[in-house]
């Protein structure tokens, strides 16, 4: 039971009015958070109810952790507790999501000596894991190093490690800014809820109006990487950048907007990032919790850098382990490594470029550094190292008739040309939007803060496109060969 | 509590105002109209046209008829033509609409396709926008969106032909009075290209041959028969479908040429001309057990099909006949 599902808004039309109507009130706040936590085990457990053991140990064990480590003054105590929660953690992820990525990679050490061969699990991996894993991890560093004190209260921090709206996909919530939040009343605020609304109908809408659309086309491509084209493979790269993008930044819209509606606060994961001046700026504006999570706990953590050769050496380190953080392949790794290299090679160029009096010089600096991180999600979306070698290679296909045989393409899974012509047009809407953002903040401001009519408009303009053009599955006709290409679970979900 | 009450009424008054726009929309045929399977409408915004009651030669059937090409039509037979068809109908929602014609106005010619010679399931109390009636059928659904499709069943299954057909939908929000003048409209369908043509070589399933009800023939031979009391003259024709699309129709075209035979009917069948079937830009790129004419196959087929009316009709005898 996904955001994308009918029974999800249901359920959660529910919760919300018994949650404003009978619990946020003081003398009820802990049935309030009992509830929420409920409501999140019940969410999770949709999945597949064996998960929520995996959840409460983790959340348990950290509990205690943290209320352990106040109560002990001895350094070397102190970091004993931290290192087995670190351990216990991370051993819960490395057994669900690194088994096979270790096996692999202990078969091709070993096989340089002599051919071995160990058997591989086919465990599913629980949603969400690695999300409420850098969570609960986050949250006994910060008592360890004393930024925050421990939860005393075993519900609110459940609650907290699995707070629904951000289980599946984060923004991955520090204890300091989420926890106190369980601990007040919230203020039901007219025009805040309005914009959470509209902020989960534009998540609504980049999800099943464009990503799934977009997706379509990128999985035919990825399947059969070989019968890609020059042309088609460039635009299976553009078209999954937009996919990604509007999948992930959607579900974060919604998470957003959901928690809103409940009186939370979550953080941005997004802040324009395909408007970004450079590749650093990229990762500054995408996906932005996971990438400060690793700023704070490992970049910090690791010996001050004294020349610029050792602060490339970490910057390496955090994007490799960033990569293996989404998935456990070689192709994830060099994912990370690249866009690290990137970061430490290119970005000096472009800002090199961007200082320059020319604004040409500039622009084509700051697409090349997009093009770059773009063409580097080649290895993100494929499989494995071999696909995205086969992707990269189609590039020398070129075929001049392909143009012309562009419907005739899209025909081939179920896909009309117009669909893709919408598609096309949708994500320039999604960027003028965000070029309004960027370059024109009072805009939006006067949008937010003046005629209603302009949001309400807004909210139906959205919703038609979200019933007329989304993307669902029963498709008729011709149309039902793409039924079996649709993305229908959010990207992040399976990380 | 009251901000919370009203949030809640906004929110209930603008989910209202978009299930009502939606079942608004489908009902007065946005999202439906490129299928024409409303009969009765269709039928009644032709009576209000005065061509269809002037018309000589009526062409009569479902979505095989509509595309063709009336220019060449008229051109050939020298006849006002209006085509009496809408997409799926079937002899049952024709046969009304012609005889009031008859009875009010005699064509020279009716020319029916037989295509349209089967007996449509009408289910009974089934209206296009269903929604659930009791508590079992609103929870006896296969799935949670079954429920929405209730509400508004036909944008979700034709929304992509909003993108598809983008002219369709104007077209049904514009009615342009003028493209219906005579109940013809020019074909939208795309032409069997490279991909389509390898579905036919490699995994497709042909459209079965299965007789004609009785039942409808039966019905057939009766209207036949009143043409021929009032000296009617009628034409069966069978529009072509290209020749991969299905299984040698031998049980079909049995019934169809008996009853012809035995009420003196003449029996074009276009299927039998290989310059029409073979050629696959004349014929629609279809996954499904339907093909429609694109706009050059209607040429070539109205092309065939008036010279073939001419010859078998009394048409061309009569202007010979005449002074």
């Amino acid at each position: 039971m996904g955001f994308a599902g009918f029974k999800f808004w249901v359920c959660f039309g529910a919760l919300f009015v018994i949650y404003w109507a009978a619990l946020n009130f003081q003398s009820r706040i802990k049935y309030r958070n009992l509830a929420l936590l409920i409501g999140s085990y019940l969410f999770y457990a949709s999945w597949d109810w064996r998960f929520l053991g995996i959840i409460f140990t983790s959340s348990v064990l950290d509990f205690l952790v943290g209320l352990q480590l106040e109560r002990e003054r001895e350094q070397l105590k102190r970091k004993l507790l931290l290192a087995s929660s670190i351990v216990l953690n991370l051993g819960f992820l490395a057994l669900f999501k690194y088994h096979n990525f270790f096996i692999d990679a202990t078969e091709s050490m070993l096989g340089l000596f002599a051919p071995v061969s160990f058997s591989r699990l086919n465990w599913v991996l629980p949603v969400g894991i690695s999300f409420y894993t850098f969570q609960t991890i986050s949250y006994t560093v910060d008592v360890y190093r004393g930024i925050v004190k421990p939860e005393r209260d075993p519900v609110t921090f459940l609650a907290y490690v699995s707070f629904f709206p951000q289980l599946l996909a984060g923004p991955i919530e520090k204890a300091k800014t989420l926890i106190p939040q369980f601990h007040r009343i919230h203020r039901f605020e007219l025009d805040v809820m309005k914009g959470a609304l509209l902020r989960i109908l534009w998540g609504a809408f980049k999800k099943v109006v464009i990503a799934d659309r977009l997706a379509i086309f990128v999985n035919h491509a990825y399947a059969q990487p070989e019968e890609l084209t020059t042309l088609t493979a460039m635009t299976a790269i553009v078209f999954f950048v937009f996919q990604l993008y509007c999948d992930f930044s959607g579900y974060c819209d919604m998470a957003i907007g959901m928690a809103r509606l409940l009186g939370f606060e979550l953080s941005e994961n997004f802040k324009r990032p395909l408007l970004a001046g450079n590749i650093r700026s990229v990762y500054q504006r995408w996906h932005i919790t996971i990438h400060k999570w690793f700023k704070d706990y490992v970049y910090f953590s690791l010996p001050i850098h004294k020349n610029n050769l050792q602060r490339g050496l970490k910057v390496l380190l955090v994007f490799a382990l960033a990569g293996l953080w989404h998935g456990s392949g070689m192709n994830f790794l060099l994912w990370g490594l690249l866009n690290g290299l990137l970061i430490f090679l290119l970005d000096p160029v472009i800002d090199a470029a961007q200082r320059s009096a020319s604004i040409i010089l500039g622009t084509v600096s700051r697409g090349i550094g997009h093009l770059a991180v773009y063409l580097s999600l080649v290895f993100f979306r494929a499989e494995t190292l071999q696909e995205a070698g086969v992707v990269f290679r189609s590039f020398l296909k070129w075929n001049y008739s392909d143009l012309a045989a562009i419907p005739e393409h899209f025909a081939q899974f179920g896909l009309h040309i117009n669909e893709m012509i919408v598609a096309v047009f949708f994500v320039l809407m999604v960027l003028l939007v965000e070029c309004i953002q960027e370059y024109a903040p009072e805009a939006s401001v006067r949008f937010f803060r003046g005629m209603g009519l302009w949001r309400w408009s807004a909210a139906m303009a959205l919703s038609f496109c979200i019933i007329l053009f989304g993307f669902y599955d029963n498709r008729e006709g011709q149309g039902a060969v793409a039924d079996k290409l649709m993305q229908r679970e959010f990207l992040y979900e399976q990380f | 509590m009251n901000d919370f009450i009203r949030f809640c009424v906004e929110v209930c008054i603008g989910a209202c105002s978009i299930c009502i726009l939606v079942i608004a929309l489908n009902h007065s045929g946005w999202f439906t109209y490129t299928e024409r399977n409303h009969a009765n409408g269709q039928f009644l915004y032709f009576w209000s046209n005065p061509n269809f009651e002037q018309a000589q030669v009526l062409f009569c059937g479902n979505s095989q008829v509509y595309v063709l090409n009336d220019s060449i039509l008229e051109k050939v037979l020298e006849e006002p033509v209006f085509s009496l068809s809408c997409s799926s109908c079937d002899l049952e929602d024709l046969l009304n609409p012609l005889r009031s014609r008859i009875k009010k106005n005699q064509p020279k010619i009716i020319v029916l396709e037989t295509h349209s010679l089967y007996k449509r399931i009408r289910e009974k109390g089934v209206v296009k926008t269903r929604l659930p009636t009791t508590w079992a059928n609103f929870f006896d659904v296969r799935s949670e969106w079954d429920q929405i499709k209730y509400l508004a069943r036909d944008v979700i299954r034709n929304r992509s032909q909003i993108e598809v057909g983008p002219g369709w939908l104007a077209e049904a929000i514009l009615r342009p009075q003028m493209q219906w003048k005579n109940g013809f409209r020019k074909s939208r369908f795309k032409p069997i290209t490279g991909v389509e043509l390898e579905t036919y070589k490699n995994d497709w399933v042909p459209f079965p041959d299965s007789p004609i009800e009785q039942e409808v023939l039966i019905a057939l031979q009766a209207f036949l028969m009143e043409c021929n009391r009032q000296e009617i003259e009628v034409i069966l024709y069978e529009s072509p479908w290209f020749h991969a699309q299905c299984s040698p129709q031998k049980m079909r075209y049995r019934g169809i040429e008996q009853v012809a035979f035995e009420s003196q009917v003449p029996f074009i069948n276009m299927n039998k001309d290989n310059s029409l079937v073979e050629n696959p830009l004349y014929f629609e790129a279809t996954f499904e057990n339907n093909q429609h004419l694109t706009e050059l196959g209607a040429n070539a087929v109205s092309q065939a099909l008036s010279k073939a009316i001419l010859l078998k009709s009394q048409i061309a005898q009569q202007r010979s006949e005449l002074p």
